[in-house]
């Protein structure tokens, strides 16, 4: 129980820091969608670094470490930390000049003026908008797999259906309600500040986790020595698993080199994420994106390597033969962990292993910090995009007044919440990992689009064309054949990212070649000369 | 004259500057290139044998893989940052779509 106020005081607080911003709040539509360009260098450190971070890092990275082995490091950290820098390099530096010289705060915008196409942007926004929502998903998703385990056993009579687990649907209310209160609050200010601080917090907490877990295990050698060896190692290799009931199953462990490089492509995506372009351009300068594109590949090492630990350590303390798992009172958690419940691997450590109720709940909260330092930002960029991209677009920005265009977004907000809580009931038993795969090979599939618009001048409006459908046709046919949201990958490994952006990058060079160049004029807008 | 020849100079040296830049263009091109080939370390797969006694060799490579690409990034903010780009934007008059 004491685990539990502590993660309802560290919600509390949040609170208040969303009351706190709030008074910084200007009250334009401007500050409430980019902070009036005024975000310094730290805190857009905090806020990008705290958006990519999700429950897939926290949550999922332990989890699918604790599946495959130390190769996930490999497959999501390490190729990030260059290509994210890369994409905030080449990408999100000249989209921030671009939206600063031009006034755009959605991609959207900056795709219709380049490509001189209304039609363009009503093509991309139920694409953005889909591809977000499961992003949205993980993060809900994720907080169940974090408080349902932590909480479990504590209130046997009010939720007997969960074993006396806090319930998904009263995780979800409370989850929402936070993050919705100072996106409500403060807009894009509020989320800047609340990120800062719970980036902050989830990587204090995680290293506190990974210091109390390597020492409950009798210290970092003796941690990595009881772990299963063929999660040390990223040969693929069959894992025969023994359950709690004695039932057996098989895993498969390791990573195919084909896999290992066609995931390269999907680290990609962060040039596409709508919410990251909206960090971007609250940007104070373009000098702001130094201490992001330099400290980026140090915080993912940070947070990731502990976590990959952590993950390949429980391969050794869920076993059943484990001297560790039968020495740690356990009660109602299964042995030999399915690969359905792999999600809860990073708080069944916590609460398995660190004795101390004060430490698991801060540990959950900061668990939690991750989670709610992206939903805010995907919320708000979805209120954005909707905004400026459909009503004002449509409707005429002087028929509004700068009250009621907050007014919109704020609730085209609420109803992203309240679908974003009734999908993440209907999907809480999803893989968070291959769920957040399948939202970043979509994004990372339309990369083509936005690296043509920006470094060649002979893309056409055709050429974006065919290279989003293209794209969004692959994507489309991988994840049915994958049976929406499963594990998949092409022929020996290759990950569907690496195909849909080819058929992105094919599609926007072939046509654009085939079709009438545009007109100078409105390309010299957006290129430096 | 004076006046010419300073305008010579200083275009000269905007030639040079510029020429400078391209050829760090050119070297983070190829030491990106070059990060992107050595994140495949295809000679680490099989190795189980661990570094300072907890670190899996394959872990420990890709983590001071990670740091390496931090220097590298630290480099191309020192010498190839974009410069220009600031006062390209910082020209047009912003909008006021927001």
């Amino acid at each position: 129980m004491t685990a539990l106020v502590v993660v309802c005081l560290y919600l509390c607080l949040l609170l208040g820091l969303g009351v706190f911003s709030k008074r910084l709040f200007q009250g334009t539509s401007k500050d409430y969608f980019v902070a009036s360009h005024s975000i310094g260098p730290f805190m857009l450190l905090m806020s990008v670094f705290g958006t990519t971070m999700t429950a897939f890092a926290l949550v999922g990275s332990t989890g699918k470490a604790f599946q495959k082995g130390i190769g996930t490091y490999g497959l999501m950290a390490s190729s990030s930390g260059l290509i994210h820098a890369a994409c905030f390099f080449l990408i999100g530096i000249r989209l921030w000049s671009i939206g600063k010289r031009h006034g755009y705060v959605t991609q959207i915008q900056f795709f219709r003026g380049r490509f001189e196409s209304n039609g363009l942007g009503y093509l991309l926004f139920p694409i953005m908008v889909f591809l977000t929502v499961p992003y949205l998903l993980i993060g809900v998703i994720g907080s169940y797999k974090v408080l349902g385990p932590m909480t479990l056993g504590l209130f046997p009579e009010t939720f007997a259906s969960t074993g006396g687990a806090v319930p998904a649907w009263l995780i979800g209310i409370v989850i929402c309600g936070v993050v919705l209160s100072y996106v409500f609050a403060g807009g894009s200010r509020s989320a800047a500040w609340a990120n800062t601080f719970q980036t902050l917090v989830f990587i204090s907490m995680g290293l506190l986790a990974f210091y109390l877990i390597s020492k409950k295990l009798g210290g970092l050698v003796a941690a990595t020595e009881q772990a299963n060896p063929a999660h040390l190692v990223r040969t693929p290799s069959e894992l025969l698993i023994t359950m709690k009931d004695g039932a057996s199953s098989a895993r498969k462990v390791g990573v195919q080199p084909i896999t290992f490089l066609s995931y390269m492509f999907i680290p990609l995506s962060v040039g596409m994420f709508p919410h990251l372009f909206q960090h971007w351009l609250t940007a104070k300068s373009a000098k702001t994106f130094k201490l992001t594109v330099i400290a980026h590949p140090l915080c993912i090492m940070i947070v990731w390597v502990p976590c990959v630990l952590i993950g390949v350590w429980a391969t050794g303390v869920f076993n059943p033969d484990s001297a560790v798992w039968a020495s740690i009172k356990t009660t109602g958690i299964i042995k030999g962990l399915p690969d359905g419940s792999v999600g809860a691997v990073l708080s069944l450590m916590v609460k398995g292993l660190i004795g101390n109720p004060i430490i698991v709940g801060l540990v959950t909260a900061g668990i939690l910090a991750a989670i709610m330092s992206s939903l805010d930002s995907q919320f708000l960029c979805l209120g954005t995009i909707f905004t400026n991209d459909i009503v004002l677009h449509v409707a005429g920005k002087e028929r509004f007044s700068d009250k009621q265009i907050i007014a919109i977004a704020r609730s085209f907000v609420l109803i992203i919440v309240t679908l974003t809580y009734i999908g993440s009931l209907l999907m809480k038993n999803y893989n968070v990992f291959d769920l957040a795969v399948w939202c970043f090979t979509g994004f990372a599939g339309l990369t083509p689009l936005v690296i043509a618009a920006l470094y060649w001048r002979r893309a056409t409006r055709a050429g974006a064309y065919a290279s989003v459908i293209a794209s969004m046709i692959t994507w489309f046919y991988f994840f049915q054949d994958s049976g929406f949201g499963g594990e998949y990958a092409i022929g020996n490994g290759i990950q569907p990212a690496a195909i849909c952006w080819l058929a992105g990058a094919v599609a926007m060079l072939i046509v654009s070649l085939l079709t009438k160049a545009p007109d100078k004029a409105v390309v010299d807008q957006f290129f430096i000369r | 004259m004076a006046i010419v020849s300073e305008r010579i100079r200083f275009e000269s040296g905007l030639i040079a500057q510029r020429r400078t830049f391209r050829n760090v263009k050119y070297f983070v091109i190829i030491l990106f290139l070059l990060l992107g080939a050595l994140h495949q370390d295809l000679w680490n797969w099989d190795k189980g044998n661990l570094i300072l006694g907890f670190l899996p060799t394959g872990l420990a490579y890709h983590a001071a893989y990670s740091i390496v690409v931090a220097i590298f990034w630290g480099f191309v903010v020192l010498f190839a940052w974009p410069t220009r780009i600031e006062a390209w934007a910082e020209e047009g008059r912003e909008g006021d779509d927001a």
